[in-house]
């Protein structure tokens, strides 16, 4: 069972493909920064994965640039979720309903001594890790991205064709 | 989803603020009390920009507001964050 703590309360089976690692080990897990999953601890070979929600205008950036940057009058800052699910959570309950428009995920892979610089903290009670503008260049030298041909429907959202894992 | 009026102040770059301006729709983290942080997206209309050593009056939306109604009244005071960096502060003005 995969495990993860966040603050004080220990959550099972939350933040699923965090690191998309397997550990399976509880005794290992330590808490940093508030925030920190099983499967975070490995050797410097071990990664783990970001996802981030984004609009087509930055997502075309994205692949024009060759990775993240700030946009014109945008956060400086980039927010990324820890699974998928948190992404598509965020795409769906956060950011269409402010514009509607289409939002696509893109899954980056980091190096596990990246990973651990990161700020990490509990943004609509979702997990979130920030990386600065100063780690940007890291990240994109670091990071391989791939965009996601399709993205989950969050738990407990509702949508036209209806929620097939709720009940 | 609910919108509230703010005036807001961001930070000069030098006491650790943004480096560039924001633009209406600009959505940073607010962060209320001690480190509960929500998605607020910020919204001026009689401007363009506005600048670090900037205040001005915005409307704030949050998407999500069930967890910060205790929050949610005049005079609640409240940070602009980008994850850990605090860019700017705010004080709510007006509720609907």
């Amino acid at each position: 069972m995969r495990r993860c703590a966040v603050g004080s309360v220990t959550l099972s089976h939350c933040v699923t493909g965090v690191g998309g690692k397997d550990d399976t080990d509880a005794s290992a897990a330590t808490l940093v920064d508030g925030i920190d999953c099983m499967g975070m601890h490995g050797d410097a070979n071990e990664k783990a994965r970001l996802y981030r929600a984004v609009s087509q205008d930055e997502l075309d950036d994205i692949i024009s640039f060759g990775g993240f940057r700030p946009g014109p009058g945008h956060m400086e800052t980039k927010l990324f979720t820890t699974s998928a699910d948190d992404a598509a959570y965020v795409a769906r309950e956060i950011l269409y309903p402010l514009d509607h428009k289409p939002l696509t995920i893109v899954e980056v892979e980091v190096p596990h001594a990246f990973w651990i610089r990161l700020f990490r903290f509990i943004a609509d009670g979702k997990p979130v890790v920030a990386v600065e503008p100063n780690q940007l260049e890291a990240l994109n030298a670091k990071g391989r991205r791939r965009v996601m041909d399709s993205s989950p429907i969050p738990y407990g959202s509702s949508c036209a064709f209806g929620d097939t894992r709720k009940g | 989803m609910i919108d509230v009026m703010a005036d807001i102040h961001l930070l000069y770059t030098h006491e650790g603020g943004r480096k560039s301006f924001i633009c209406s729709g600009y959505r940073p983290n607010i962060r209320f009390g001690d480190n509960v942080y929500v998605d607020g997206a910020i919204t001026f209309s009689d401007r363009e920009k506005v600048f670090p050593g900037d205040t001005c009056q915005v409307q704030i939306r949050f998407p999500k507001p069930e967890g910060i109604q205790k929050y949610l009244t005049i005079g609640t005071s409240f940070d602009i964050n980008e994850g850990a960096l605090k860019v700017g502060e705010g004080k709510i003005l007006a509720l609907p």
